[in-house]
């Protein structure tokens, strides 16, 4: 009797061990997920480009490159077909305060990923690109008021979420 | 009289080999999860991504340290010298711990247009990032 209890008492904790180990396996496998931060950071750097101390730098909008002149670059490392498809999306528009004309506007990367932010107005899903849109207000050294509308998507969805 | 003894006996040696089994069960377990949570790879991933968002948010100049003691370590362990377990290529930072291709992360500051020199202090890995001149 003793013999056939201890049979049953292996097998609860085989299945018991097993239900750990699937458990730690899943947590542990999958990989962090820093786009949120990456894309604030990106942001971050922007506005910090736009306005470095208290007014909007108006000499930004004249340069050839806007995100070399900010010293960005979207280039990442050799992972799966992210040399053929570009992991980012950046826009970056600067309107009127008052009257809303666009005063300038560039954009790099991959509009495409641009499209899967509308899927995600409810909520960021981990297996798409990370969206994040930012406005931020400013002023022009002879009291012009803006604004600095920032829309960034980011990728990279194999080293950061479980596909 | 003698056949109570040999009864008591048996009852011991079972408990006890029931007991060891589990025993060993249970630091199998217990190793696997120890194993998981401080395995090489993801230490490797962790500090990758850390040092990119690191330069990511970093303005120019900036002195940045790093505490990796841990991946040092843990990579003198595996035979990787400790300057080689942080490189940066370009815009590429790559933490390799286990000796083998390590693991790398890309962050969107211009390597072209900063210098991100990269020393070791004790156990910390210090960055200085300045602009080009």
């Amino acid at each position: 009797m003793e013999k056939v209890m201890s049979v049953y008492w292996f097998a609860i904790i085989f299945i018991v061990a097993g239900a750990i180990v699937y458990m730690v396996s899943n947590f542990y496998g999958e990989p962090y997920d820093i786009r949120e931060v990456e894309s604030n950071a990106l942001v971050y750097q922007i506005s910090n480009c736009l306005i470095p101390e208290l007014y909007l730098k108006m000499d930004a909008f004249n340069a050839p490159d806007f995100f070399s002149y900010c010293k960005l670059t979207f280039e990442t490392e050799k992972y799966a077909k992210w040399e053929n498809d570009s992991q980012f999306f950046v826009s970056v528009v600067v309107s009127d305060f008052s009257t809303g004309s666009v005063i300038f506007s560039n954009q790099t990367g991959s509009p495409s990923l641009n499209d899967f932010c509308d899927l995600q107005k409810n909520g960021h899903q981990k297996n798409l690109p990370y969206c994040l849109s930012r406005k931020v207000y400013a002023v022009d050294s002879e009291g012009t008021q803006y604004f600095v509308n920032m829309d960034v998507a980011i990728n990279k969805g194999e080293k950061n979420a479980k596909l | 009289m003698l056949k109570l003894r040999d009864k008591n006996g048996q009852i011991l040696t079972e408990n006890l080999i029931f007991i060891i089994l589990n025993l060993v069960f249970l630091s199998i377990l217990i190793l696997f999860i120890y194993s998981k949570m401080s395995g090489p790879a993801l230490m490797e991933e962790q500090y990758s991504k850390q040092i990119a968002l690191l330069v990511d948010y970093s303005k120019t100049p900036m002195l940045i340290k790093l505490d990796m003691e841990e991946a040092f370590s843990k990579a003198k362990s595996n035979g990787v010298p400790i300057e080689n377990v942080v490189t940066i290529t370009n815009n590429v930072v790559n933490v390799n711990i286990a000796g083998r291709k390590g693991y790398d992360y890309s962050f969107f500051r211009d390597a072209k247009q900063i210098n991100i020199d990269k020393y070791l202090e004790e156990n910390k890995l210090v960055l200085r990032i300045t602009t080009k001149e």
